[in-house]
């Protein structure tokens, strides 16, 4: 114990100094910035906002594209809140919940109230998850340490069904999009065997469809399109909200500190999930609330234990999602398979030796997010007059940037125009998605993990020479593969139902 | 029916179909031991088939909603937007191709006229010539002659 603790000290120290270094610190700066502003922006969400980066990141240290992409991704999660708060619109989905408390108090006058409360629930979550992290890291890593190829098929499908099952309303549209995704995953040059494979000749392709490409097109491009029509003008009042207005009566904070844990608690379980996370996690801790509540019938009229618990849910959520993606290299979303291909691109390979091999980017990371949880801090609260007046902006000053930067972003990776044209071609396709309701996270992740999943299915089975037994003989193995059947199965039922429910 | 769930299934499963016909007869299967290129595919191929055949034929059952109708406009300016930046980047230079897709881009919607596009295209010439070209020094041309 004493030993565990000596090691996490030194571990801090190293972080800290990584962390503090001018650079990390100014891109930490940018990703906060960055991400507080999509996030206040309704209709961009984090997923945009990493994809248009993720080209920056390439000419970065690895250290700092992780500290910077980290920063837009719980940034966003702060400012979303302004947005569900003022406009009762989620600034992106993990702030849904926020709204069935936070615009009434708006309404009653009580913004700023609410504002200041989100932000400080916000901190405090993030905080305790990220000692959460601190925590479990190192004990994960040790578990995982012993994982061969049959343990990393078995729990990468398992990731991939929960991800796209669980919190999708459709099941079978997630895991076709997943199926889809690791197609995508194997255009190329097979690792193994030098085999050109979906590549139709194209010589652009022989190092597989790049990652920016399909994130650009699905999530940037497609979302543009999607959107430009469907805004309607913001009616958000231009009044000033005064650092006075802002300070929480004696009866709120007395209310803070229940709401507050529960939220964080719940958060940074769903969190460290795969498929689960920020959303289901607030709606989780929102439910929770009104059940302990003396008086349940105040929700959704302005209580501030319904502000409160979401908010220190969602942004505690945003930290432990990092658990699984940074120690075992199996990401839980979408957004953090982009975080996963961003370490890839600089020839990180991630998994549980990422914290043996590259101390220094694993615990700077996680000591940025200290920092960067506090720069939000200032930037939420005293600066909130500027972020009320950047909500005003109108949507069709916006996409024309989004755009350029996507499509600045693309050629820059290899100067190639061809990239661009494969944009354009993923824009559409992830325009199509939409209509037919597909979801393109499923797909991404799907295309992230399918190279990892086809390398380790065919080394176990190498290893077992072609016995499909080694995945259920040994334990761990088969735990996923029990659990993973278990969550079909599940799904398979709610799809039968559905069906019937929708026939009579 | 349920047109939406129709051609979604539709989409997936002929995707599917076409990615294990091809991958099972022009690509190495192997053996279960010894994996040629071909299996996985195969295997992800005909997973896609199935599932796409179940949305396809529980689509069949279900009267529901169908497809939205799509944003012509935005689909097409946007497009068209990405295309004229991709002509003009290298014989034009950086700043004539933002010019270019801004004007495209802004049409997708009324809310600007096309004179409206000129300030925000020397706006988003500006972010970018400092991000891009000072910020991270990338070779760039800013502008340039094609003749």
């Amino acid at each position: 114990m004493i030993e565990f603790a000596s090691i996490l000290a030194e571990n801090i120290a190293l972080g800290m100094r990584a962390a503090l270094s001018p650079e990390n610190l100014f891109y930490c700066f940018v990703g906060v910035l960055f991400g507080k502003f999509i996030g206040v922006l309704p209709g961009l969400g984090p997923l945009v906002g990493i994809s248009i980066l993720l080209p920056v990141t390439f000419h970065l240290d690895p250290t700092a594209a992780i500290v910077m992409l980290s920063g837009i991704y719980y940034g966003s999660a702060y400012g979303g809140s302004v947005a569900s708060i003022l406009l009762n619109i989620p600034g992106t989905p993990v702030n849904a919940v926020t709204c069935l408390d936070g615009y009434p108090m708006a309404r009653q006058g009580r913004a700023g109230v609410a504002l200041f409360i989100t932000a400080i629930a916000s901190f405090f979550g993030a905080s305790i998850g990220i000692i959460f992290m601190m925590l479990f890291s190192p004990l994960i890593v040790s578990a995982a340490l012993e994982f061969g190829p049959a343990e990393y098929a078995s729990m990468i499908v398992l990731g991939l069904v929960a991800a796209s099952t669980v919190s999708t309303g459709a099941p079978a549209r997630g895991i076709a999009m997943v199926l889809l995704g690791l197609l995508l995953g194997i255009a190329g040059s097979d690792v193994q065997t030098g085999v050109m494979r979906f590549t139709f000749g194209q010589l652009e392709l022989v190092e597989g469809i790049p990652l920016v490409v399909v994130a650009m097109g699905l999530f940037g491009v497609s979302e543009v399109i999607h959107s430009i029509r469907q805004k309607g003008e913001s009616r958000v009042s231009r009044r000033d909200i005064t650092f006075r207005s802002m300070l929480p009566s004696r009866d709120d904070m007395r209310r803070f500190k229940g709401p507050a844990v529960r939220g964080t608690l719940l958060g940074s379980f769903f969190g460290a999930l795969p498929g689960t996370g920020g959303a289901i996690a607030a709606f989780m801790s929102y439910a929770v609330e009104q059940k302990v509540a003396e008086d349940p019938s105040r929700f959704g009229k302005g209580a501030i234990e319904g502000v409160i618990a979401p908010e220190a849910a969602n942004n505690a959520a945003d930290q432990t999602a990092f658990i699984p993606t940074l120690t075992l290299g199996i990401p839980g979303s979408a957004v953090m398979a982009l975080m996963l291909a961003a370490l890839m691109i600089h020839g990180i390979s991630p998994g549980p030796q990422l914290m043996t091999n590259e101390p220094e980017l694993f615990w700077g990371v996680l000591m940025s997010f200290w920092i960067g949880n506090l720069m939000l801090l200032v930037l939420s609260i005293p600066l909130i007059g500027i972020w009320i007046r950047i909500l005003l902006i109108p949507y069709h000053y916006l996409y024309p940037a989004i755009l350029l930067f996507a499509a600045i972003g693309v050629y820059t990776l290899n100067n190639s125009v061809f990239d661009i044209y494969l944009v354009i071609l993923f824009g559409g396709i992830g325009y199509l998605f939409r209509l037919l309701d597909l979801p393109p996270a499923s797909l991404l992740l799907g295309f992230v993990l399918g190279p990892m999943l086809e390398e380790n299915f065919r080394r176990a089975m190498l290893f077992s020479r072609g016995d499909f037994g080694v995945f259920i003989e040994r334990p761990i193995s088969a735990a996923f593969v029990a659990i993973t059947g278990l969550l079909l199965l599940i799904n398979l039922l709610r799809i039968g139902r559905t069906n019937r429910s929708a026939t009579t | 029916m349920d047109s939406k769930d129709l051609a979604a299934g539709g989409l997936l499963a002929s995707v599917g179909l076409y990615a294990t016909v091809m991958a099972a007869t022009t690509y190495e299967i192997g053996t279960f031991s010894q994996m040629g290129p071909g299996i996985f595919p195969t295997i992800v191929g005909s997973l896609l088939f199935g599932v796409g055949l179940v949305i396809l034929i529980s689509a069949l059952r279900r009267p529901r909603a169908g497809i939205p109708v799509p944003e012509y406009r935005s689909l097409g300016f946007v497009l068209l937007a990405l295309v004229l930046f991709a002509l003009s980047v290298r014989s034009l230079g950086l700043v004539p191709a933002i010019f270019l897709m801004t004007a495209a881009a802004i049409r997708a919607d009324d809310k600007v006229s096309l004179f409206g596009s000129v300030p925000i295209a020397v706006a988003l010439s500006i972010l970018s010539i400092l991000v891009f070209r000072i910020g991270l020094d990338l070779p760039f041309q800013i502008a340039r002659w094609p003749f």
